[in-house]
């Protein structure tokens, strides 16, 4: 019961000198507020990469070949062999060059890949204009050519135009199935993403190389956690075959895209930890804001302690509402700083690329910070004032 | 009040002050002879068993609402600062005792004593030596919060700057001490609007203590002293801060306080004219007491 009393009294004092209680919060509204919009500027940071890495479309696990073309389908059929659990779901295989496209009087240089006819769903393309290859194009390697909308407006009047001409790559020549539609995201290469020409492997390991070559292959999993598994039988089978027995001799090469995203996480994560300590520290300045406010107060309002110690206020109920002033102030500090930096993280959204994300353990961080500030700054103020004599608190002009 | 009556009031002060100070010296003996005369009497009026109880404690009682309850017990009392100049004795040994219902007025000039002792009755300060027992408590050892609490419970304070919060209302500030003291918010809020209307502020409860008179403030803590129903109020100089024309009004509820209600009150003054609405007087002079007898009656204000 007196615990509610006491509060009321440290919520009356803290209303009677609204200035003073108004500077004091001032200090915690700042820090909790950058605190808040530098962590969320940095979590939006982070997801806008995941998400970039995630339409790039390989969910999967990639397996390349280093110097050497020792990659071959029979390499994948064990691999597949030894999946005994299902882990795997498509196996894209890929062999790529570069070549140079003629149509008619334009030409120009792009990446050709031969891919197998999974293409379309591992890598999460999908047509704009025409259509991919049919079963029967694969099977037979036939000089067909889907291209990507750069490549179709280089090459051609428009994309609509370029289905069904013809695209002369090295000295064959190749006929327009299909147009890709523009990729989504797609930032994270210097090269421009919608730039390339996709034939059939057949045909590219016949016509173009003459050779059974991979270049790479990419596996799609069932289950998306099981990333480290798959990678460990990959790793293992390959190393069993080429009869390599250290690792770093490996011919072979593996990149999931979550290590991408790992490493580009903990860098992001980095960032917005170093963001939120610069923030911090304006925090902690607050902090000891708070605390000469509240020795200003005790001393400001020593003749009251003396009073309330004469009318029998024990040392206790005194340090317990000088506390519960400051960690109100720090309270409210906090929570008037999240609206702050709830609204600085919208604006940011509304008028930048980033996503400023505010998310619920941020804000409960953010309250236990600005209580927890009271409690640890407000101690020493309130002991200054439980311990001061009475005569001379009383005495006190 | 003119300037003409401030003049005759500081003049007639001045003389009623020589006049204390020729009675104390001139009298003290006489005093002391009428003091015990009167002791015996009131041992003659007393019934056996109290005789017994009291019989080590020298009864010097007045005023009619006196009990035979001993509420304050001063026995070689000694206080004595020790600063980088040394030690100062303060108090050299004093003793009296107070009943419940007196009246007392504690006189002496600056440097007396008198606000040492005050704050030692008041449990604000403890005594290097002696005893003091407040209502049958010996305050000696109690730690901190232990006179905190007794200060809370069986002293009713009223200062000379009246220390009201500015901020709170009247009742907000008459209820403060039943915060400390643990009273039910609804027990706490009735007492305090029957006290407010004792001192007779009905009107003014909702009021901001800054925004009334001296005078009416001073009442405010009179109230105020008495949420606890202490054993004694204490009075430091109540009037010290206020226009004469509002002392009397101040200094009568004290009266009626003891008169109808038969407080205990303990003043602290230095102005003969506040110890003549006291009962009787104790006068400090440089760390004892020299006289301790019935107050002078004779001396007023003059308050036209």
């Amino acid at each position: 019961m007196i615990l509610i009393e006491i509060f009321q009294e440290a919520l009356s004092s803290l209303w009677q000198n609204k200035g003073r209680t108004f500077l004091s919060v001032l200090g915690i509204v700042i820090g909790i507020a950058s605190v808040i919009t530098m962590m969320a500027i940095g979590r939006g940071t982070q997801e806008s990469i995941a998400s970039e890495i995630s339409s790039l479309g390989t969910g999967g696990i990639s397996l390349f070949n280093r110097s050497t073309q020792k990659l071959t389908q029979d390499d994948i059929d064990v691999i597949m062999a030894n999946d005994y659990s299902g882990i795997f779901d498509q196996v894209l295989l890929e062999t790529n060059s570069s070549q140079t496209l003629v149509a008619g009087s334009e030409s120009e240089t792009a990446s050709v890949t031969g891919v197998s006819a999974n293409y379309l769903e591992v890598e999460n393309k999908k047509m704009a204009l025409g259509s991919f290859f049919s079963d029967e194009d694969f099977a037979l390697g036939q000089r067909v050519i889907a291209i990507g909308p750069t490549t179709a407006t280089n090459l051609f009047a428009s994309a609509s135009e370029a289905i069904g001409q013809r695209i002369k790559v090295g000295t064959i020549y190749f006929t327009v199935t299909g147009v890709f539609a523009e990729s989504s995201g797609g930032g994270m290469s210097f090269s421009d993403p919608d730039d390339f020409a996709i034939i059939p492997l057949s045909t590219m390991q016949n016509e173009l190389l003459g050779s059974r070559e991979i270049a790479s292959v990419t596996f799609t999993l069932t289950d998306e956690t099981k990333v480290a598994q798959a990678k460990s039988i990959i790793g293992y089978t390959m190393l069993a075959r080429h009869n390599i027995e250290n690792v770093d001799d490996a011919d072979f090469g593996m990149f999931a895209a979550t290590d991408l995203l790992e490493t580009l996480s903990s860098v992001t994560g980095m960032m917005t930890a170093l963001l939120a300590g610069i923030a911090g520290i304006s925090l902690l300045v607050g902090g000891i804001g708070i605390m000469n406010v509240m020795l200003m107060s005790v001393l400001e309002r020593t003749r009251e302690i003396g009073l309330r110690k004469a009318l029998g206020a024990q040392q206790r109920y005194l340090i317990t509402q000088f506390l519960f002033e400051a960690i109100l102030v720090t309270f409210s500090g906090g929570a008037i700083g999240f609206l702050l930096g709830w609204g600085a993280s919208s604006l940011i959204t509304h008028f930048s690329q980033i996503t400023a994300a505010v998310t619920w353990d941020v804000v409960l961080m953010a309250i236990g910070i600005s209580t927890a500030i009271g409690l640890i700054f407000g101690i020493y103020p309130a002991r200054k004032a439980a311990k001061l004599a009475p005569i001379e608190a009383l005495r006190s002009e | 009040m003119d300037e003409k009556s401030v003049k005759n009031t500081s003049e007639k002060n001045k003389q009623l002050n020589n006049n204390v100070q020729v009675y104390d010296q001139v009298n003290c003996q006489k005093d002391l002879a009428t003091h015990r005369t009167l002791c015996a009497y009131q041992k003659s009026m007393t019934t056996d068993t109290m005789l017994a109880a009291d019989s080590k404690v020298a009864r010097s009682s007045f005023g009619p609402q006196v009990k035979d309850k001993v509420v304050i017990e001063v026995k070689d009392l000694v206080k004595t600062y020790y600063g980088q100049a040394g030690e100062t004795r303060v108090l050299k040994g004093i003793n009296f005792t107070v009943h419940e219902g007196e009246f007392v007025s504690i006189m002496g000039p600056s440097g007396s004593g008198k606000s040492t002792l005050m704050h030692i009755l008041g449990v604000l300060d403890t005594p290097t030596s002696g005893l003091y027992r407040l209502d049958g408590i010996d305050i000696k050892d109690y730690s901190e919060d232990e006179l905190a609490a007794v200060r809370g419970r069986k002293i009713g304070f009223v200062f000379q700057a009246f220390n009201l919060l500015a901020q709170k209302t009247v009742l907000e500030n008459v209820m403060l001490p039943g915060i400390y003291g643990k009273i039910p918010m609804r027990q706490r809020q009735d007492k305090a609007r029957e006290l407010v209307g004792l001192v007779r502020l009905d009107n003014r409860c909702d009021h901001l203590a800054c925004q009334l008179s001296g005078g009416q403030q001073q009442r405010v803590a009179i109230a105020r002293s008495l949420m606890m129903d202490p054993a004694i109020v204490l009075a430091d100089e109540p009037t010290g801060n206020l226009p004469t024309d509002q002392t009397d009004e101040v200094l009568s509820f004290f009266t009626k306080l003891n008169r109808e209600h038969g407080k205990t009150i303990v003043i602290i003054t230095h102005e003969p004219a506040v110890a003549s609405y006291s009962d009787r007087t104790i006068v400090l002079r440089d760390g004892v007491i020299t006289k301790d007898g019935p107050a002078n009656k004779d001396i007023h204000y003059d308050t036209n």
